[in-house]
Order: structure tokens, then sequence, then C-alpha cells
């Protein structure tokens, strides 16, 4: 079975922000919940490197592991989702994620964040594949449909990569020989541990 | 020249696009997954330029030309403008020289994001070549809102 990765290449990414576009609309997310966005780094500098983020889908996943409510689950293809049915909305994932992925519609009285909203891969949450239910709840399964997410697909340079993380972790690698810098994942490692396929060899420089 | 329009006015402003609108963007402005990505108009300014007027980050101020024209926008303050050249998008309109334009929308019509038009602050003149209308650049004054 494969197991799902995200890669954002820093090299390519012209910050177009058809990623975040392109997930807004796929799933119909309110203003304000960012499931995806563009990050841009030494803005206006030479220099200047943007990444795309979203949840990232860790192997050791750390909302995971402070969720009071157990929420969260991880389907066969390594995706990680989570049962808004079950969720309290209490933010503690929001302060575990290292990629500030979980979202919340709203600041109401008593801080009252709503259940929290994440990025899915494309992979729906527990109801039924490609249920109404389903769709309004976590958008739209495109996994299920036998589509990579959205963004990915969308990605004009194809900066980001989605999909079996050995296949996406090949291309990458591939590019970083023909190119001859650029190896840096930004968040591999944080996400997938850093010996996994993607990261550089050993003393390898960029 | 006599005027000495370049001492009141000592900063070029040049004019641009953005990824998220097209042309006047009273169209692209009207999407909210697009609107969500750029709410507000802005003018790029040197850090340099923004430390001599004591503008910051993020503050408004009013961008002044020749033609008499003041517009409040947004600052931002980047070393992508040289120090003499400011920067502004044209994809904005619906505020003019500081007011909000959305009475005059007819109801349901006005664009999610509003800001000031660029055009309010480029002025009369023309390529006496060409006879192409100059809309690209003005000189212009920034100053703290």
């Amino acid at each position: 079975m494969a197991r799902m990765k995200f890669i954002c290449d820093a090299e390519r990414c012209i910050e177009c922000n058809g990623c975040v576009t392109a997930c807004k609309n796929e799933h119909e997310v309110p203003w304000g919940v960012n499931r995806r966005r563009v990050v841009t780094l030494n803005d206006g500098v030479p220099g200047e490197k943007s990444i795309s983020v979203a949840c990232m889908h860790c192997s050791d996943a750390p909302c995971m592991a402070v969720c009071p409510v157990n929420c969260f689950y991880r389907t066969d293809e390594g995706v990680v989702l989570h049962d808004k049915d079950v969720c309290i909305g209490c933010g503690y994932c929001s302060y575990a994620c290292p990629f500030g992925a979980p979202q919340f519609p709203s600041q109401g009285t008593f801080g009252v964040r709503g259940k929290m909203d994440k990025c899915t891969f494309c992979a729906g949450g527990p109801e039924a594949n490609g249920s109404q239910a389903e769709f309004e709840k976590y958008g739209r399964n495109r996994l299920a449909e036998g589509k990579l997410p959205a963004c990915a697909e969308m990605c004009s340079t194809k900066a980001l990569l989605a999909g079996d993380g050995d296949v996406v972790a090949d291309i990458f690698r591939n590019r970083v020989v023909q190119r001859g810098k650029g190896a840096e994942v930004w968040g591999w490692g944080t996400a997938y541990g850093t010996q996994q396929g993607g990261q550089p060899p050993a003393g390898a420089k960029s | 020249m006599a005027d000495k329009a370049y001492e009141k006015f000592p900063l070029i402003l040049s004019s641009g696009r953005l990824v998220e609108y097209e042309g006047g963007g009273e169209e692209t402005r009207s999407n909210p997954w697009l609107a969500e990505l750029q709410q507000e108009a802005f003018v790029e300014i040197n850090p340099k330029t923004a430390a001599d007027r004591g503008i910051r980050n993020g503050e408004r101020v009013w961008l002044s030309s020749p033609t008499g024209a003041r517009l409040n926008v947004q600052a931002l303050v980047t070393e992508r403008v040289a120090p003499d050249t400011v920067w502004m998008p044209f994809h904005f309109s619906g505020r003019w020289q500081g007011a909000d334009m959305l009475a005059y929308y007819p109801k349901g019509a006005a664009p999610v994001v509003r800001g000031e038009a660029v055009n309010t602050a480029t002025t009369y003149g023309y390529d006496s070549v060409t006879m192409m209308q100059e809309t690209k650049t003005t000189i212009c004054n920034v100053e703290r809102a």
C-alpha cells in the first residue's frame, strides 16, 4: 500500500497561490480557514523562497498524540484524518502541530472555536466515501475516486508533489541531481523522519 | 519644471500586477477564493524611504500625486523597490481618496475587496511619439496617514 506524502520544492514554487485556490474551491472551505497556505521567506530580497504548507500527514503525528478525545486516525495510505463528530474543538492539536495545519472556524465567546478543520489529503473523513455528509464536513474525497490532492494536481510548476512517498521522493531526487542544488525539502524530516527518501545524502551541499 | 513638482513629489510611482487579480480586478476581487489572498490595496516602499517618513510596515499612508489626488493605502515596506521608487498594484477600485464607495454599487454587485485605484494618481502625461497615454507611472509623495 502506498504511503501518501507531500513534498514542496522551494526551488520551483513561484508563490502563485494556485494550490491554495485549488484547495478552497475543491472543498468549499470558508473565508478565514486555510487548509493550505503559501509561506514566503526573505520576501523582496535576493534568495527569496516560497513553500506551500498544509498538514503533512506525519508518520508520528503530534496532533494524534495530544488529542484528548482521540478523534484522529490514520488510513491504510498513511493519511492522518479526524472525526469532526468526536472533536471537541479544544485546540491542543494546533499547539502540537509543527506546520500550523489545524484550523478553527470561529473565535467565539469563552474561546469557542468550533470543530477543527484541516487538510485531508483530499481523502474525506469517516463517513461513506463520496457521500454528501462527508463532503459537508471534510470536503471532496478525491483519493476514493483514484485522484491525487487538488493542490498538487493544480501546481503550475509541479513544485508541490503529492502521492506515494517513494515515487515523489524519486522525482525530487532526480531534480536535485539534474540541477545540482536545492536538496533541502522543507518539513520532510519533521513530518516523516530524517532517514527517509527525499532527504539529501549525508554531506550533500545545496 | 517651473513649478518644481519634482520637489513636492520626489518619488516615482510605478504600477503593476498581482498574481491573484486580473485587469481592474472588479471580477477577480469578487471571487472570495482570490479576494481572501489580497485583502488590501497597498504601496511598496523601500525601508530607507519609509524610515525617512516615519512609516512602518502595515501602516496606512497617504500617497499624493501632481493631479491633486490623495490615495489612502497600506504600506508594504520591502527592499523589492529602490529608495526612489514606490510601487502599487493596479487591480483595485471601490475606494476613492480614503472613502469607501460601497454605497454606489448596485445591491449585491460590490466586490469583496475594495481599494484605491492607482489611476486616480496617474497624470495626464503621454508619449509624444506614439501618443500613448501614460497610465503606468507618475511622480508622487508618500506620507504617514
